[in-house]
């Protein structure tokens, strides 16, 4: 008897084995992967009910840096980065992700101004937080050699990060730890606001296209609250979700206004509120420990 | 005990086998990721792939900037028949569509109006392949950077 049941557990895992990868038998596809995105609270229109996988393509940190750094005011300011001293104080999963994607942002400004030395630090710095996150097969030795080899190309080093960055995402979808992942990429998108707010100095008149791309983040921050809003996480990813829709309902109550060049702009009161907000939300992330 | 190592055997292959289905969409990806470096477009960073079968859809929410250039590559899998590829507004008005299946869909997008977009992906029906083939689909999105720096 107990032959017989043990070859119907192993004739079980046979036919798990052989069955993965083929498409009649996954049951799944038909109702388990389905999601429904309950869309009511942000006004669209209907619901999302018949795709088998639904993707939130948020803002990377380097797409964040360069949509709002990247114009012709701005400049480097070390003093704004994260220093890389305070990765040692990161020893809980979610600070360390969180703080990943602050450092992929600050890299990403660092690479844009063609800080070669900054970029190396940080990347050293990215890995070591990747490491302790398990996800260290996306910045292998090879990527570091690589920007080593390319740190006076800025676009190479970019490309790099990028990669970098697809390789992170890949391998945390893969393991289905979503949460962390999006843990990252918040932290890259308020860091990437973070230095564009201070970068305008908390003043719409002081750098126009940069304060237009501060309002324009709005969107980004939509998709953000959209994807957390069914999104089961831990408490500080529960948090998190707080303080966006906080910011969230902040951008929606500023009146913007168009300039004749196209650019959106706001009241400096208003703008400063935002960006005291924004700060707030970052200030608690460096902090987390 | 000869039958524990049997299950043991069993088990670790069944582990492999899921993991490689999983990890095979990475290096699938990687040929889109090229084609917009060619381009000279900068890959957004997310990894939108997945194992899909004939008929399956999947949807791909994405903020777009105006007066930015994006690039969509759009892939399939040889074991699957061909993909179709539509580009809606929040409200699923489409705004860009590709002509046929293909396995391939290169569409290049500059907006005239900041918008949250959706990418929906549908994997075409047809007789001529095995119902039963899985296979990868990728949806890799790439930006212009400024130059003028």
């Amino acid at each position: 008897m107990r032959k017989i049941t043990h070859f119907l557990i192993v004739a079980t895992f046979i036919f798990a084995a052989l069955s993965a990868g083929s498409c009649k038998n996954d049951k799944n596809s038909d109702n388990k992967d389905t999601v429904v995105i309950n869309t009511d609270s942000l006004n669209f229109d209907e619901k999302v009910e018949q795709a088998k996988e639904i993707f939130y393509s948020l803002p990377a940190p380097h797409e964040v840096a360069t949509f709002l750094i990247q114009n012709d005011n701005t400049y480097f300011d070390i003093e704004l980065l994260n220093s890389v001293q305070q990765a040692i104080n990161y020893t809980t999963e979610a600070s360390q992700a969180y703080n990943l994607g602050v450092y992929s942002a600050d890299l990403s400004y660092a690479s844009l101004f063609e800080q070669n030395q900054i970029v190396i630090n940080y990347m050293a710095t990215s890995k070591k937080l990747a490491e302790q996150l398990g996800i260290l097969e996306a910045f292998d030795q090879e990527t570091i050699k690589a920007l080593e080899e390319n740190v006076n190309n800025r676009d190479e080093v970019m490309r790099i990060i990028s990669e970098t960055f697809m390789d992170s995402d890949a391998y945390l979808q893969e393991n289905e730890r979503h949460e962390i992942g999006a843990m990252i990429l918040i932290g890259g998108w308020i860091e990437g606001v973070y230095l564009a707010i201070k970068l305008s100095n908390g003043d719409p008149r002081s750098n126009i296209p940069l304060a237009s791309s501060i309002l324009e983040q709005q969107l980004s921050l939509e998709l953000m609250v959209m994807f957390l809003k069914d999104f089961k996480g831990g408490e500080y990813l529960q948090n998190m979700k707080t303080d966006l829709v906080s910011l969230y309902d902040l951008y929606n109550s500023i009146e913007t206004d168009v300039t004749d060049d196209g650019y959106l702009t706001a009241k400096p009161e208003d703008f400063k509120k935002l960006c005291d907000k924004i700060e707030e939300i970052r200030n608690k992330i460096v902090k987390l420990s | 005990m000869k039958n524990y190592i049997i299950l043991l055997t069993i088990l670790f292959l069944a582990t492999f086998l899921n993991a490689q289905e999983n990890v095979s969409c990475r290096d699938f990806t990687q040929t889109s990721v090229d084609i917009l470096t060619e381009n000279n477009f900068l890959p957004d960073g997310n990894f939108n792939s997945v194992r899909l079968c004939q008929g399956d859809k999947i949807e791909i929410y994405k903020p777009f900037y105006k007066g930015r250039d994006y690039m969509l590559i759009v892939t399939s899998e040889e074991v699957l028949p061909g993909i179709i590829v539509e580009v809606k507004d929040m409200t699923r008005k489409v705004i860009l569509k590709s002509d046929k299946p293909e396995k391939l869909h290169q569409l290049n997008y500059t907006p005239d109006k900041n918008q949250n977009l959706i990418i929906s992906v549908l994997v075409t029906k047809s007789e001529e392949y095995s119902a039963e083939n899985k296979g990868c689909v990728s949806v890799v999105i790439g930006f212009s950077t400024p130059k003028n720096q």
